[in-house]
Protein backbone atom coordinates (compact mmCIF):
# COMPACT_ATOMS: atom_id res chain seq x y z
CA UNK A 1 0.00 0.00 0.00
CA UNK A 2 2.71 2.26 0.74
CA UNK A 3 4.78 1.05 -1.98
CA UNK A 4 1.72 1.90 -4.46
CA UNK A 5 1.14 5.28 -3.00
CA UNK A 6 4.93 6.32 -3.18
CA UNK A 7 4.99 4.90 -7.00
CA UNK A 8 2.01 6.90 -8.01
CA UNK A 9 2.61 10.07 -5.97
CA UNK A 10 6.65 11.12 -6.38
CA UNK A 11 6.55 12.20 -9.12
CA UNK A 12 3.64 14.52 -9.06
CA UNK A 13 4.68 15.44 -5.41
CA UNK A 14 8.39 16.14 -6.79
CA UNK A 15 6.38 19.03 -9.48
CA UNK A 16 4.54 20.23 -6.82
CA UNK A 17 6.98 21.18 -4.43
CA UNK A 18 9.35 22.29 -7.37
CA UNK A 19 6.15 24.50 -8.77
CA UNK A 20 5.62 25.75 -5.69
CA UNK A 21 9.10 27.07 -4.89
CA UNK A 22 9.06 28.51 -8.04
CA UNK A 23 5.79 30.59 -7.59
CA UNK A 24 7.01 31.96 -3.76
CA UNK A 25 10.74 32.33 -4.70
CA UNK A 26 10.01 35.09 -7.71
CA UNK A 27 8.16 37.39 -4.72
CA UNK A 28 10.90 36.88 -2.35
CA UNK A 29 13.46 39.12 -4.50
CA UNK A 30 14.93 39.74 -8.10
CA UNK A 31 17.72 38.03 -9.79
CA UNK A 32 18.69 34.81 -8.89
CA UNK A 33 15.44 34.13 -7.40
CA UNK A 34 13.39 34.91 -10.51
CA UNK A 35 15.62 32.83 -12.15
CA UNK A 36 15.52 29.92 -9.72
CA UNK A 37 11.01 30.72 -10.20
CA UNK A 38 11.88 30.28 -14.21
CA UNK A 39 13.41 26.84 -13.92
CA UNK A 40 11.30 25.19 -11.27
CA UNK A 41 8.59 26.33 -12.70
CA UNK A 42 10.05 25.25 -16.49
CA UNK A 43 10.74 21.29 -15.27
CA UNK A 44 6.87 20.73 -15.31
CA UNK A 45 5.90 22.04 -19.00
CA UNK A 46 8.75 20.49 -20.04
CA UNK A 47 8.18 17.01 -19.02
CA UNK A 48 4.15 17.39 -19.85
CA UNK A 49 6.69 18.48 -23.19
CA UNK A 50 8.69 14.74 -22.77
CA UNK A 51 5.81 12.79 -22.66
CA UNK A 52 3.39 14.26 -25.19
CA UNK A 53 6.42 13.81 -27.82
CA UNK A 54 7.58 10.41 -26.68
CA UNK A 55 3.93 9.00 -27.30
CA UNK A 56 3.59 11.11 -29.92
CA UNK A 57 6.54 9.30 -31.59
CA UNK A 58 5.58 5.87 -30.61
CA UNK A 59 2.02 6.01 -32.48
CA UNK A 60 4.09 7.27 -35.91
CA UNK A 61 5.98 4.04 -35.30
CA UNK B 1 -17.51 2.67 2.79
CA UNK B 2 -15.90 0.01 0.22
CA UNK B 3 -13.34 1.60 -1.87
CA UNK B 4 -14.99 1.49 -4.50
CA UNK B 5 -17.71 3.60 -3.52
CA UNK B 6 -15.14 6.74 -2.19
CA UNK B 7 -13.68 6.54 -5.54
CA UNK B 8 -17.72 6.80 -7.13
CA UNK B 9 -18.10 9.37 -5.00
CA UNK B 10 -15.33 11.26 -5.95
CA UNK B 11 -16.05 10.78 -9.29
CA UNK B 12 -19.86 12.78 -9.07
CA UNK B 13 -18.04 15.28 -7.19
CA UNK B 14 -15.40 15.69 -9.78
CA UNK B 15 -18.24 15.65 -12.37
CA UNK B 16 -20.33 17.91 -11.14
CA UNK B 17 -18.07 20.64 -9.62
CA UNK B 18 -16.44 20.68 -12.81
CA UNK B 19 -19.18 20.45 -15.19
CA UNK B 20 -20.48 23.86 -13.46
CA UNK B 21 -17.99 25.77 -13.64
CA UNK B 22 -16.00 24.88 -16.49
CA UNK B 23 -17.65 26.81 -18.95
CA UNK B 24 -16.64 30.33 -16.78
CA UNK B 25 -13.19 28.34 -16.11
CA UNK B 26 -12.73 28.46 -20.38
CA UNK B 27 -13.85 31.97 -20.08
CA UNK B 28 -11.31 32.88 -17.78
CA UNK B 29 -7.66 31.20 -18.82
CA UNK B 30 -8.72 32.35 -22.46
CA UNK B 31 -9.45 36.28 -21.09
CA UNK B 32 -6.57 35.57 -18.70
CA UNK B 33 -3.83 34.64 -21.48
CA UNK B 34 -3.76 38.05 -23.29
CA UNK B 35 -4.31 39.99 -19.97
CA UNK B 36 -0.74 38.27 -18.68
CA UNK B 37 0.90 40.45 -21.22
CA UNK B 38 -0.91 43.36 -20.85
CA UNK B 39 2.02 45.34 -20.44
CA UNK B 40 3.77 43.87 -23.30
CA UNK B 41 0.34 44.29 -25.54
CA UNK B 42 0.43 48.25 -24.44
CA UNK B 43 4.00 48.78 -25.55
CA UNK B 44 3.21 47.11 -28.85
CA UNK B 45 0.53 49.84 -29.13
CA UNK B 46 3.03 51.97 -29.81
CA UNK B 47 2.99 54.22 -26.30
CA UNK B 48 6.82 54.90 -25.90
CA UNK B 49 8.14 55.69 -22.29
CA UNK B 50 6.43 59.33 -21.59
CA UNK B 51 8.86 60.91 -19.24
CA UNK B 52 11.14 63.42 -20.92
CA UNK B 53 14.80 62.99 -21.48
CA UNK B 54 16.37 65.11 -18.77
CA UNK B 55 20.24 66.05 -17.80
CA UNK B 56 21.20 63.71 -14.75
CA UNK B 57 20.88 65.91 -11.78
CA UNK B 58 17.85 67.96 -13.01
CA UNK B 59 15.98 68.48 -9.54
CA UNK B 60 12.09 67.20 -9.87
CA UNK B 61 9.21 70.10 -9.11
CA UNK B 62 7.32 70.22 -6.70
CA UNK B 63 4.55 67.58 -6.41
CA UNK B 64 1.99 70.64 -4.80
CA UNK B 65 3.08 72.19 -8.75
CA UNK B 66 2.39 68.21 -10.27
CA UNK B 67 -1.28 68.51 -8.76
CA UNK B 68 -1.99 72.12 -9.54
CA UNK B 69 -1.32 71.55 -13.65
CA UNK B 70 -3.56 68.83 -13.15
CA UNK B 71 -6.20 70.66 -11.41
CA UNK B 72 -5.23 73.33 -13.80
CA UNK B 73 -6.71 71.02 -17.27
CA UNK B 74 -9.56 70.08 -15.48
CA UNK B 75 -10.61 73.45 -13.14
CA UNK B 76 -14.01 71.95 -12.24
CA UNK B 77 -12.72 68.54 -11.00
CA UNK B 78 -10.96 66.99 -8.05
CA UNK B 79 -8.03 65.01 -7.41
CA UNK B 80 -8.95 61.92 -5.69
CA UNK B 81 -5.85 59.63 -6.16
CA UNK B 82 -2.10 60.70 -6.76
CA UNK B 83 0.09 57.27 -7.79
CA UNK B 84 2.89 56.25 -9.39
CA UNK B 85 2.85 54.08 -11.90
CA UNK B 86 6.70 51.74 -11.76
CA UNK B 87 6.64 51.33 -15.22
CA UNK B 88 6.61 54.70 -16.52
CA UNK B 89 9.72 56.31 -13.75
CA UNK B 90 9.95 59.85 -13.06
CA UNK B 91 5.86 60.72 -14.20
CA UNK B 92 2.87 61.11 -11.52
CA UNK B 93 -0.09 60.00 -12.68
CA UNK B 94 -3.79 61.81 -11.06
CA UNK B 95 -7.12 60.44 -10.90
CA UNK B 96 -9.58 63.28 -11.06
CA UNK B 97 -13.77 63.38 -10.75
CA UNK B 98 -16.19 65.64 -10.64
CA UNK B 99 -16.64 65.36 -6.82
CA UNK B 100 -15.39 62.79 -4.20
CA UNK B 101 -17.83 61.33 -4.30
CA UNK B 102 -18.72 60.29 -8.06
CA UNK B 103 -18.95 56.86 -8.69
CA UNK B 104 -15.69 54.67 -8.84
CA UNK B 105 -15.25 54.28 -12.72
CA UNK B 106 -16.15 57.90 -13.39
CA UNK B 107 -12.51 58.92 -13.24
CA UNK B 108 -10.07 60.91 -15.88
CA UNK B 109 -6.49 60.02 -15.64
CA UNK B 110 -3.28 62.50 -15.92
CA UNK B 111 -0.01 62.07 -16.21
CA UNK B 112 2.24 64.62 -15.39
CA UNK B 113 6.08 64.67 -15.67
CA UNK B 114 8.36 64.68 -12.84
CA UNK B 115 10.58 67.36 -14.03
CA UNK B 116 8.82 69.26 -16.14
CA UNK B 117 5.62 69.42 -14.23
CA UNK B 118 3.86 69.47 -17.79
CA UNK B 119 1.03 66.78 -18.66
CA UNK B 120 2.36 64.34 -20.95
CA UNK B 121 -0.48 61.63 -21.14
CA UNK B 122 -4.44 61.64 -20.40
CA UNK B 123 -4.66 57.71 -21.18
CA UNK B 124 -8.10 56.06 -21.71
CA UNK B 125 -8.38 53.12 -19.49
CA UNK B 126 -12.06 52.34 -19.89
CA UNK B 127 -12.09 51.39 -23.26
CA UNK B 128 -10.64 48.99 -26.27
CA UNK B 129 -9.42 45.42 -26.16
CA UNK B 130 -7.38 44.84 -22.88
CA UNK B 131 -10.70 46.67 -21.08
CA UNK B 132 -12.77 44.19 -22.38
CA UNK B 133 -10.62 41.19 -21.82
CA UNK B 134 -10.21 42.68 -18.04
CA UNK B 135 -14.18 43.21 -17.24
CA UNK B 136 -15.02 40.06 -18.57
CA UNK B 137 -12.01 38.21 -16.39
CA UNK B 138 -13.30 40.19 -13.10
CA UNK B 139 -16.58 40.43 -13.12
CA UNK B 140 -18.09 39.99 -16.64
CA UNK B 141 -19.35 43.56 -16.87
CA UNK B 142 -21.80 42.68 -13.74
CA UNK B 143 -20.60 44.40 -10.62
CA UNK B 144 -19.71 43.09 -7.78
CA UNK B 145 -22.23 39.71 -8.16
CA UNK B 146 -20.81 39.05 -11.48
CA UNK B 147 -17.03 38.88 -9.31
CA UNK B 148 -18.32 36.94 -6.40
CA UNK B 149 -20.05 34.73 -8.89
CA UNK B 150 -16.68 34.30 -10.62
CA UNK B 151 -15.37 33.88 -6.87
CA UNK B 152 -17.76 30.77 -5.93
CA UNK B 153 -16.75 29.56 -9.81
CA UNK B 154 -13.23 29.54 -8.47
CA UNK B 155 -14.11 27.79 -5.54
CA UNK B 156 -15.84 25.22 -7.21
CA UNK B 157 -12.66 24.83 -9.71
CA UNK B 158 -10.45 24.14 -6.24
CA UNK B 159 -12.81 21.38 -5.18
CA UNK B 160 -12.71 20.02 -8.86
CA UNK B 161 -8.81 19.58 -7.92
CA UNK B 162 -9.28 18.25 -4.99
CA UNK B 163 -11.70 15.81 -6.62
CA UNK B 164 -9.66 15.27 -9.51
CA UNK B 165 -6.99 14.35 -6.83
CA UNK B 166 -8.47 11.52 -5.23
CA UNK B 167 -9.06 9.83 -8.43
CA UNK B 168 -5.56 10.14 -10.19
CA UNK B 169 -4.45 7.85 -7.73
CA UNK B 170 -6.59 4.96 -8.06
CA UNK B 171 -6.48 5.25 -11.33
CA UNK B 172 -2.68 5.44 -11.87
CA UNK B 173 -2.13 2.92 -9.88
CA UNK B 174 -1.54 -0.29 -12.36
CA UNK B 175 0.37 2.79 -14.18
CA UNK B 176 3.18 4.44 -14.67
CA UNK B 177 3.57 8.47 -14.69
CA UNK B 178 3.22 9.94 -18.12
CA UNK B 179 1.41 6.88 -19.34
CA UNK B 180 -0.81 8.38 -22.52
CA UNK B 181 -2.59 5.32 -24.32
CA UNK B 182 -2.41 6.51 -27.85
CA UNK B 183 -3.11 3.36 -30.04
CA UNK B 184 -6.56 2.18 -28.08
CA UNK B 185 -9.14 4.80 -28.55
CA UNK B 186 -9.58 8.94 -28.51
CA UNK B 187 -11.23 8.93 -25.33
CA UNK B 188 -8.67 7.07 -23.63
CA UNK B 189 -5.82 8.74 -25.06
CA UNK B 190 -7.93 12.25 -23.79
CA UNK B 191 -8.11 10.58 -20.42
CA UNK B 192 -4.13 10.41 -20.08
CA UNK B 193 -4.07 13.49 -21.18
CA UNK B 194 -6.36 14.55 -18.93
CA UNK B 195 -4.97 13.13 -16.15
CA UNK B 196 -0.91 13.97 -17.01
CA UNK B 197 -1.39 17.59 -17.30
CA UNK B 198 -3.61 17.91 -14.73
CA UNK B 199 -1.55 16.46 -11.94
CA UNK B 200 1.51 18.30 -13.82
CA UNK B 201 -0.38 21.74 -12.76
CA UNK B 202 -1.90 20.60 -9.87
CA UNK B 203 0.29 23.28 -7.48
CA UNK B 204 0.02 26.19 -9.98
CA UNK B 205 -3.69 25.51 -10.64
CA UNK B 206 -4.72 25.59 -7.16
CA UNK B 207 -2.40 28.67 -5.95
CA UNK B 208 -3.94 30.89 -9.10
CA UNK B 209 -7.47 29.32 -8.56
CA UNK B 210 -7.35 30.32 -4.65
CA UNK B 211 -5.57 33.75 -5.53
CA UNK B 212 -7.85 34.42 -7.82
CA UNK B 213 -11.01 33.23 -5.23
CA UNK B 214 -9.21 35.80 -2.62
CA UNK B 215 -9.29 38.64 -5.29
CA UNK B 216 -13.05 38.78 -5.63
CA UNK B 217 -13.08 39.34 -1.99
CA UNK B 218 -11.74 42.55 -2.44
CA UNK B 219 -14.63 45.05 -1.90
CA UNK B 220 -15.47 42.77 1.27
CA UNK B 221 -11.62 42.98 2.14
CA UNK B 222 -12.47 47.36 1.76
CA UNK B 223 -15.65 46.98 3.79
CA UNK B 224 -13.89 45.59 6.77
CA UNK B 225 -10.65 47.56 7.01
CA UNK B 226 -13.47 50.54 6.48
CA UNK B 227 -14.81 49.46 9.95
CA UNK B 228 -11.68 47.94 11.61
CA UNK B 229 -8.95 49.67 11.29
CA UNK B 230 -10.08 52.97 9.17
CA UNK B 231 -12.62 53.76 11.46
CA UNK B 232 -10.13 53.17 14.50
CA UNK B 233 -7.31 55.24 13.03
CA UNK B 234 -9.83 58.29 12.64
CA UNK B 235 -12.19 57.54 15.27
CA UNK B 236 -11.06 61.08 16.93
CA UNK B 237 -12.23 62.63 13.78
CA UNK B 238 -15.41 61.55 13.82
CA UNK B 239 -17.38 64.80 14.61
CA UNK B 240 -15.06 66.92 13.24
CA UNK B 241 -16.47 70.18 11.76
CA UNK B 242 -16.55 69.70 7.69
CA UNK B 243 -12.62 70.30 6.12
CA UNK B 244 -13.01 73.59 4.29
CA UNK B 245 -10.76 76.15 2.31
CA UNK B 246 -6.65 75.39 0.89
CA UNK B 247 -5.30 71.55 2.19
CA UNK B 248 -2.32 71.19 3.14
CA UNK B 249 1.10 70.67 1.25
CA UNK B 250 1.56 67.57 -0.41
CA UNK B 251 5.32 67.86 -0.42
CA UNK B 252 5.16 68.40 3.08
CA UNK B 253 3.03 65.24 3.85
CA UNK B 254 5.49 63.32 1.67
CA UNK B 255 8.09 64.16 3.80
CA UNK B 256 6.28 63.64 6.89
CA UNK B 257 5.15 60.16 6.10
CA UNK B 258 8.63 59.22 4.39
CA UNK B 259 10.23 60.19 8.19
CA UNK B 260 7.55 57.81 9.84
CA UNK B 261 8.49 54.64 7.37
CA UNK B 262 12.04 55.65 6.60
CA UNK B 263 12.59 52.41 4.23
CA UNK B 264 9.15 52.57 2.46
CA UNK B 265 8.32 54.44 -0.84
CA UNK B 266 4.92 55.69 -1.83
CA UNK B 267 2.51 54.09 -3.50
CA UNK B 268 -0.71 56.34 -3.34
CA UNK B 269 -1.92 59.26 -1.83
CA UNK B 270 -5.71 59.00 -1.44
CA UNK B 271 -7.58 62.38 -0.66
CA UNK B 272 -10.08 63.26 1.89
CA UNK B 273 -13.34 61.90 1.68
CA UNK B 274 -12.60 59.34 -1.05
CA UNK B 275 -13.46 55.53 0.38
CA UNK B 276 -9.53 54.57 1.27
CA UNK B 277 -9.20 57.55 4.09
CA UNK B 278 -11.43 60.23 6.08
CA UNK B 279 -12.95 63.35 5.30
CA UNK B 280 -10.15 65.01 7.14
CA UNK B 281 -6.78 62.72 6.06
CA UNK B 282 -4.97 62.47 3.14
CA UNK B 283 -4.03 58.86 3.30
CA UNK B 284 -0.41 58.27 2.36
CA UNK B 285 0.04 54.37 1.66
CA UNK B 286 3.56 53.59 1.63
CA UNK B 287 5.24 50.23 0.79
CA UNK B 288 8.48 48.06 1.34
CA UNK B 289 11.12 47.33 -1.74
CA UNK B 290 11.32 44.04 -2.75
CA UNK B 291 8.64 41.85 -4.24
CA UNK B 292 6.89 40.98 -1.57
CA UNK B 293 7.04 43.53 0.89
CA UNK B 294 6.32 45.66 -1.83
CA UNK B 295 2.46 44.08 -1.35
CA UNK B 296 2.49 44.85 2.40
CA UNK B 297 1.31 48.22 2.26
CA UNK B 298 0.58 50.93 5.28
CA UNK B 299 -1.39 54.22 5.38
CA UNK B 300 -0.08 56.90 7.09
CA UNK B 301 -2.88 59.57 7.91
CA UNK B 302 -1.97 63.06 7.88
CA UNK B 303 -4.38 65.63 8.53
CA UNK B 304 -4.98 67.50 5.42
CA UNK B 305 -6.02 71.18 7.88
CA UNK B 306 -2.84 70.77 10.04
CA UNK B 307 -0.35 68.65 7.74
CA UNK B 308 0.31 66.80 11.23
CA UNK B 309 0.64 62.85 11.09
CA UNK B 310 -1.90 61.67 13.35
CA UNK B 311 -1.47 57.36 12.78
CA UNK B 312 0.57 55.15 10.92
CA UNK B 313 -0.06 51.62 11.07
CA UNK B 314 0.61 48.21 9.55
CA UNK B 315 -2.56 46.60 7.43
CA UNK B 316 -4.39 43.93 9.17
CA UNK B 317 -3.93 40.36 7.92
CA UNK B 318 -6.41 40.00 5.45
CA UNK B 319 -5.54 43.31 3.84
CA UNK B 320 -2.35 41.43 3.36
CA UNK B 321 -3.54 38.25 2.31
CA UNK B 322 -5.49 40.02 -0.75
CA UNK B 323 -2.47 42.13 -1.89
CA UNK B 324 -0.38 39.32 -1.83
CA UNK B 325 -2.70 37.05 -3.45
CA UNK B 326 -2.58 39.38 -6.66
CA UNK B 327 1.11 38.74 -8.05
CA UNK B 328 0.42 35.09 -7.07
CA UNK B 329 -2.36 35.40 -9.41
CA UNK B 330 -1.21 37.59 -12.32
CA UNK B 331 2.18 36.51 -12.37
CA UNK B 332 3.66 39.92 -12.94
CA UNK B 333 6.37 39.07 -10.58
CA UNK B 334 9.10 37.58 -12.33
CA UNK B 335 9.85 39.27 -15.96
CA UNK B 336 8.90 37.88 -19.05
CA UNK B 337 9.72 34.34 -18.52
CA UNK B 338 7.67 34.10 -15.71
CA UNK B 339 4.55 35.39 -18.20
CA UNK B 340 5.32 33.21 -20.38
CA UNK B 341 5.48 30.60 -17.78
CA UNK B 342 2.21 31.73 -16.45
CA UNK B 343 0.59 31.28 -20.51
CA UNK B 344 1.78 27.83 -20.65
CA UNK B 345 0.14 26.84 -17.53
CA UNK B 346 -2.70 28.39 -18.51
CA UNK B 347 -2.87 27.25 -21.79
CA UNK B 348 -2.12 23.47 -20.24
CA UNK B 349 -5.37 24.38 -17.79
CA UNK B 350 -7.06 24.71 -21.15
CA UNK B 351 -6.61 21.62 -22.22
CA UNK B 352 -7.53 20.10 -18.56
CA UNK B 353 -10.77 21.74 -19.23
CA UNK B 354 -11.43 21.13 -22.32
CA UNK B 355 -10.60 17.50 -22.60
CA UNK B 356 -12.40 16.84 -19.34
CA UNK B 357 -15.74 18.46 -21.21
CA UNK B 358 -14.87 15.85 -23.93
CA UNK B 359 -14.56 13.00 -22.05
CA UNK B 360 -18.08 13.68 -20.19
CA UNK B 361 -19.40 13.74 -23.52
CA UNK B 362 -17.89 10.43 -24.82
CA UNK B 363 -18.96 8.87 -21.86
CA UNK B 364 -22.07 9.94 -21.94
CA UNK B 365 -22.20 9.08 -25.38
CA UNK B 366 -20.67 5.45 -24.26
CA UNK B 367 -23.65 5.06 -21.69
CA UNK B 368 -25.72 5.47 -23.93
CA UNK B 369 -24.87 3.45 -26.76
CA UNK B 370 -24.45 0.85 -23.58
CA UNK B 371 -28.15 1.49 -22.57
CA UNK B 372 -29.51 1.59 -26.02
CA UNK B 373 -27.74 -2.09 -26.33
CA UNK B 374 -29.53 -3.40 -22.97
CA UNK B 375 -32.85 -2.38 -24.38
CA UNK B 376 -32.05 -3.68 -27.85
CA UNK B 377 -31.80 -7.55 -26.27
CA UNK B 378 -34.38 -6.70 -23.71
CA UNK B 379 -36.96 -5.92 -25.80
CA UNK B 380 -35.64 -9.38 -27.80
CA UNK B 381 -36.30 -11.22 -24.45
CA UNK B 382 -39.30 -9.21 -24.09
CA UNK B 383 -40.44 -10.59 -27.57
CA UNK B 384 -39.35 -14.40 -26.51
CA UNK B 385 -41.24 -14.30 -23.33
CA UNK B 386 -44.33 -13.41 -25.22
CA UNK B 387 -44.01 -15.71 -28.18
CA UNK B 388 -43.11 -18.10 -25.55
CA UNK B 389 -45.86 -17.80 -23.28
CA UNK B 390 -48.40 -16.35 -25.59
CA UNK B 391 -49.61 -13.74 -23.28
Amino acid sequence: MQNVFWKVWQIPLLLSVLSLIGLISALTGDEFWDLLSWLTLGIPMLVIVFFAVKHGRAVKR
Amino acid sequence: MSSVKTIKAWFQIHKWTSLICTAFLLMLCVTGLPLIFHEEIEALEGKPRLARAVAEGTPKTSLDLRAEQALKKYPKKVIRFVYWDEHEPNTTTFSLSDSVMAPPDSYTTVIVDDHTAEILDEPKTQEGFMYVMLQLHTDMFMGIGGKLFLGLMGLLFVAAIVSGIMLYGPIMKRFDFGMIRTQRSTRLKWLDMHNLLGVVTIAWATVVGFTGVINTLSEVVLGLWQMGQLAEMTAPYKNASPLTGKLSSLDEAMAIAAKAAPDMEPSIITYPGTMFTSKHHYAIFVKGKTPLTKRIIKPALIDAKTGKLTDIRAMPWFVNALFISEPLHFGDYGGLPLKILWALFDIATIIVLGSGLYLWFARNKATKAHLARMDESQKEILTLITQDGKI
